[in-house]
């Protein structure tokens, strides 16, 4: 991720797409285009491609879920494009479609998670280098229904930290936040990815996969 | 070489035991006696007695046999719980103690059962085959017990659902019954016709000499003529809807306590509910139509059977008097022999070979009879339908009574959904919103002086509203929710469906979206039978089907759960079906004990063709 990420904002209300821009240009972002509409959007990701983008999902014209077709879209051009998917209500539905491809570097959160601005950049930065991060009330939908299937097999513990991992917390975040040693968590998640049989690869395609699990999405 | 003596051990043992079966057949034909003479307790019992000599059997079977026979009874009924006020409800009806609701429960678990009637063939027929048994594994050995293990199979094993495919005999037959059975029915509707007569000379005697309390016997000859049109739908497939305009609503008091009719007031309702029912029975020209229906049946299906019911049994009379009178009138010179014969029109038969040659006359007279049956029963049904099927005059009261009702209902929901919307928004938002004011004040006001005490405040005013717009966010969904505004209803009821804890799998598409105030009430009826599969069902697995055919929209819900839900029950089924009827939407729900429950959700309405 280099030092300046050139950011795309997507928001058709204009105090928040301000706020964002403002936000995002405090933490030192470079944000290349603020746009209020879908198909400005389509243009300013394929024109810029830029290094992450902030989405809402329901915008001009439609005012349906524009800016979810558009990021899926672009992202089925530009494989992995990293984009971070804001909107006022989270559905496991748009969690999966976001997730099917397999590819990390997308996010998924309310819009309520921008108040905590440290928090909220953190989790632009962690999509801008190619993590996954999904909002908290989707993983707590996911806990609160029943266990599929292959997720049966882990220990609550493991679980535990498969719902970090999906949040898009790295290794050390997942220990500080159980009071593990780093260690320990490194050995939870190379049981997950034992159990859920996702092969060794790079680090980081393996969490997207054993999120993806998570989910139900099917890994494939 | 032991396996033979010990085979023909067992098939003694197994005739022994199946001869067993006629004295169940007796006490059950005992108990159904009693039944008939108003003796009802003994012949439930006895059917459950019975089904122990079948485990047995079944047990035996998979002991000497090898075939393994699961159990084909439906599962028990459940017993029956109390209400809140501990009184037990069936229907409409209370009941202070469970044993009579247990006792009727149990009795009709028996008596409707399909592999009752299974087992009472076997009763029957078994004994005969498991006395030939030990002739026939003497004679082939081992390999007839694996028969009779088939043959025990065949009667009391689990029958799979659904029609057996069927070869060419097998249709004959059908054919045969099915116009036998039509026949039946031609008879049947005569009865019936019959019975509507002796229920129209009552209400049109006292229509014309005591008209005043004519309504009760009126409304009671309904009842009769009811049961014609339900059967003459069950039988022939001609539906009859049911004419008569809604009954009059109860009276209601003026402020000073009496009641008004006309220019008369009356302290007691009794005799405005007595004035309006009759000026609703003679006024309704439905009373008037049935009358004459009643009056005109009985001599048209008549007719109508004529030709049917005598050819054949014209054809039946003629198979009988070639080879049940003839050779018993042989012989002797009684008039029989000649007789017989020219009364039914035959030319007279004396010897076998006369005989043979008039045997396919005779059948087909009976075939020719039987021919158009079912299409005569159908023009019974017909002609009922004339007189007894509601005018277009009636049809359109009946609408407008109808959509009155749905419109109030609607209106009354609306007002009711409202009113929860402005109550959560004065208890929730607003009350927080003047919270987090309040906090912000004291922010302001200790930011210079005490800055790490406001910081935890301005902190605390963060989460408040964080957790106010968590509140909105529910609230809006319970209005209508977004992601059904935003992708129509098959991605809601998929959106649903992962919420939902229940394993849930959603088929169908629709090509295209619904106008929104459709899409919304079959997604809350969507969400209420989800709901109610997880709570109440035991169901683990919901499958969920959506079409849209011929302008109407069905959406299926099936679960696997323990079934028994009575529609009559539950207030969110009583709401769905609320909704639904604003927009002329049918709910129908199937839920044998025992289950699977099947709820189907009907909505007539148009597609908006616009791909989204």
């Amino acid at each position: 991720m280099p030092a300046r990420p050139r950011t795309v904002v997507a928001e058709d209300q204009y105090l928040l797409r301000d706020g964002l821009t403002h936000l995002l240009a405090a933490h030192g972002f470079d944000v290349v285009a603020a746009v209020g509409s879908g198909p400005e959007l389509d243009a300013a990701l394929r024109a810029h491609r830029p290094d992450v983008s902030i989405v809402d999902v329901r915008m001009p014209p439609t005012n349906t879920d524009e800016g979810l077709q558009v990021a899926l879209a672009v992202r089925r051009d530009i494989p992995g494009l990293p984009i971070l998917v804001l909107s006022q209500h989270v559905e496991q539905l748009y969690a999966r479609e976001l997730l099917a491809d397999g590819v990390g570097a997308i996010g998924y959160l309310l819009k309520d998670r921008v108040f905590n601005a440290e928090q909220f950049v953190d989790a632009v930065r962690r999509v801008a280098s190619g993590g996954t991060v999904m909002d908290p009330e989707v993983i707590a939908k996911l806990v609160a229904g029943n266990s599929r299937d292959p997720l049966a097999a882990l220990t609550p513990r493991e679980r535990e930290v498969l719902s970090l991992m999906a949040e898009g917390c790295s290794n050390a975040a997942i220990a500080a936040r159980l009071h593990f040693s780093e260690g320990a968590v490194g050995k939870h998640t190379a049981n997950i990815f034992a159990k859920l049989g996702i092969v060794a690869s790079d680090d980081t395609n393996r969490r997207v996969l054993a999120v993806l699990a998570y989910l139900g999405a099917g890994v494939t | 070489m032991v396996q033979y003596p010990r085979s023909v051990g067992r098939a003694f043992a197994l005739a022994g035991f199946g001869v067993l079966s006629w004295v169940d057949v007796l006490a059950e034909l005992l108990a159904f006696g009693l039944l008939c003479t108003g003796l009802i307790f003994f012949l439930g019992p006895a059917l459950l007695w019975a089904r122990r000599r079948s485990a047995k059997t079944r047990e035996l079977v998979a002991r000497w046999c090898g075939a393994e026979i699961p159990s084909p009874y439906r599962p028990e009924p459940p017993e029956p719980e109390p209400e809140r006020d501990g009184w037990y409800r069936e229907g409409n009806q209370l009941y202070k103690h469970a044993w009579w609701l247990r006792w009727m429960r149990r009795f009709h678990w028996a008596t409707d059962d399909p592999a009752t009637r299974r087992e009472l063939g076997w009763q029957l027929l078994n004994p005969l085959v498991a006395l030939a048994l030990p002739v026939m594994v003497l004679l082939c050995g081992p390999r007839a017990l694996r028969w009779y293990g088939e043959w025990t199979r065949h009667w009391l094993g689990p029958r799979a659902a659904g029609p057996p495919d069927i070869g060419a005999t097998r249709r004959v037959l059908r054919w045969v019954s099915g116009r036998l059975e039509s026949l039946g029915h031609q008879m049947g509707l005569l009865v019936l016709a019959v019975v509507q007569l002796g229920f129209t000379v009552w209400p049109i005697v006292l229509l014309i000499g005591a008209y005043p309390v004519a309504a009760p016997i009126v409304l009671l000859s309904r009842t009769v003529t009811n049961t014609l049109r339900r059967e003459a739908g069950n039988w022939t497939g001609v539906r009859i809807d049911r004419p008569y305009l809604p009954a009059p609503s109860l009276p209601v008091p003026r402020p000073d306590g009496l009641f008004q009719v006309g220019k008369q007031l009356y302290e007691e309702p009794w005799e405005p509910v007595r004035l309006a029912r009759m000026r609703w029975v003679t006024r309704d020209r439905a009373t008037w139509r049935d009358l004459a229906s009643g009056l005109l049946n009985v001599p048209v299906f008549f007719l109508l059977m004529i030709p049917s019911v005598s050819v054949t049994f014209w054809g039946f009379l003629g198979l009988q008097a070639l080879w049940i009178w003839r050779p018993i009138a042989q012989g002797t010179n009684s008039v029989w022999s000649t007789d017989w014969f020219t009364m039914i029109g035959l030319p007279s038969a004396t010897t076998t070979l006369d005989a043979l040659k008039l045997t396919p006359v005779a059948l087909a007279f009976m075939i020719g009879g039987l021919i158009p049956a079912t299409w005569l029963a159908r023009q019974q049904a017909r002609f009922a339908r004339l007189l007894l099927a509601p005018t277009e005059a009636s049809r359109l009261a009946l609408r407008v009574a109808r959509l009155k009702e749905t419109r109030t209902e609607a209106s009354v929901a609306q007002a009711a959904e409202l009113r929860r919307i402005e109550r959560d928004l004065h208890d929730g938002v607003q009350a927080r919103l003047v919270a987090m004011g309040m906090k912000l004040g004291a922010v302001e006001a200790l930011i210079d002086t005490d800055p790490g005490q406001a910081k935890k405040l301005a902190a605390e005013v963060r989460a408040a509203s964080s957790e106010t717009l968590t509140e909105l966010r529910l609230l809006v969904r319970g209005i209508h929710p977004p992601v059904l505004s935003e992708r129509g209803l098959v991605d809601a009821v998929r959106a649903l469906a992962l919420d939902s804890p229940l394993d849930t799998e959603v088929t169908g598409s629709l090509p295209g979206r619904l106008e929104q105030p459709e899409e919304a009430c079959a997604y809350f009826a969507v969400s209420e039978l989800l709901g109610n599969a997880a709570k109440h069902g035991e169901a683990a697995t919901v499958s969920i089907a959506l079409e849209h055919l011929d302008g109407l929209l069905r959406i299926v819900v099936t679960d696997d759960g323990k079934g028994g839900a009575e529609p009559a029950r539950g207030t969110g089924i009583r709401g769905i079906e609320r909704r639904l009827g604003a927009f002329d939407g049918r709910f129908c729900l199937t839920s044998p004990i025992g289950g699977p429950t099947k709820a189907t959700v009907e909505i007539p309405c148009r597609l908006d063709p616009e791909p989204s």
